[in-house]
């Protein structure tokens, strides 16, 4: 929903500094649920296992997930990341166009 | 990141600062808080020769009771407004959008006269002296004068403030404790509003709009269908009437003017 790359036409990045990166703060989280999973690996004798990012990975799917079913009534089926103000407003607008174009035709 | 070279002078107090206006001219630029001009010397969009830093003319830090209005000293932080007592009874407006500025940091150094000066449409205290009708005082070589904060935001960070002028107080109206509202919408808390939109109710209805042209605006639209009796809804579809709004990374024109119109009705019917 905040951090994005963006480049101009001549490759500069525009989002080179804290104040255009959008890092969420504290502020910006929503609360969090933990849970844990146990499930030891058989082969070897401690049962451990790299993780590393794994368990984050499924996070911002869900997020965009839980973003386009809301828009569902409006008839938007996609939504590039991040998932911001100014996108949603496009998206929610294009989908009502195209929609008014399917109509007429 | 780093600015280019300057000379560094502190002054004591408001007479201090004028003279030492008067003798560098052009070339000098007043510091009280640095929270807007210290960011634009680093990215060298400000290169002044002479930073005049009014930071230690302590006089100039004050909230009183002047009769029919509020007297505020340039130099009060925005965490001084904040947490004042006076102003939460009698202009309970400034002290909720002072509350709304960046983060804790930002407002124990910024002041309400460097963030008046400085008349950055983007932030929050411009557009509430707007919406007050706030009085700003001015001192230069040749005594002080008084200026209507709708003349006194001229352009894109540029006031009615002459080169050799210091804002010295800021007069806001007793407009007690209740009866505004303020919208800002931006994307994380500490940043700057895409758009915002402030309504205070005090007999009159004022609306003033954040970040929708290059300087702190009025929907006057908005005012006028009130005061002719549309409703609150009706009344909202103006906001944008009139305004052109900038093009950033956050917002289109267009989105900024859906802002405005969503964010007035908003203000306008919490503004009790």
């Amino acid at each position: 929903m905040f951090e994005e790359a963006v480049y101009d036409g001549a490759g500069n990045l525009l989002t080179a500094s804290m104040l255009d990166y959008l890092v969420p703060s504290a502020a910006e989280l929503p609360s969090l649920e933990l849970g844990t999973t146990v499930t030891p690996t058989p082969v070897n004798a401690m049962g451990v296992k790299g993780v590393g990012e794994a368990g984050t990975i499924g996070a911002a799917p869900a997020v965009m997930n839980a973003i386009i079913d809301a828009l569902t009534p409006f008839g938007v089926t996609a939504l590039d990341m991040p998932a911001s103000p100014q996108r949603i407003w496009d998206a929610i607008r294009g989908a009502s166009d195209a929609g008014d174009a399917g109509d007429s035709r | 990141m780093i600015p280019v070279g300057f000379e560094y002078q502190r002054v004591g107090s408001a007479d201090e600062a004028v003279a030492a206006l008067s003798q560098y001219g052009d070339d000098a630029k007043l510091l009280a808080g640095g929270m807007s001009l210290i960011p634009l010397m680093k990215l060298r969009l400000a290169t002044p020769s002479v930073l005049v830093d009014v930071g230690p003319a302590r006089d100039l830090s004050y909230i009183r009771d002047a009769g029919d209005h509020i007297a505020i000293g340039a130099l009060t932080r925005h965490h001084d407004l904040e947490h004042s007592d006076l102003l939460a009874q009698q202009c309970g407006v400034l002290r909720a959008v002072a509350a709304e500025v960046g983060d804790p940091q930002v407002r124990h150094r910024g002041t309400l006269g460097g963030s008046a000066a400085h008349g950055d449409p983007a932030s929050d205290l411009p557009a509430a002296l707007l919406a007050l009708d706030a009085v700003l005082v001015a001192r230069g070589p040749s005594g002080e004068r008084t200026i209507g904060a709708r003349d006194f935001f001229v352009g894109f960070l540029e006031t009615a403030l002459a080169p050799d002028e210091l804002l010295t107080e800021i007069r806001v109206p007793k407009t007690g404790a209740t009866g505004f509202n303020y919208q800002k919408f931006n994307r994380r808390a500490q940043d700057w509003a895409i758009v915002g939109a402030l309504a205070v109710r005090n007999g009159t209805t004022r609306v003033a709009l954040v970040n929708m042209g290059s300087t702190p605006v009025r929907a006057s639209a908005v005012e006028e269908a009130l005061a002719s009796g549309a409703s609150i809804a009706d009344a909202a579809e103006h906001a944008a009437e009139g305004r052109e709004p900038p093009t950033d990374l956050n917002a289109t024109p267009e989105f900024r003017e859906h802002l405005a119109r969503v964010l007035v009705r908003r203000a306008l019917e919490a503004a009790t």
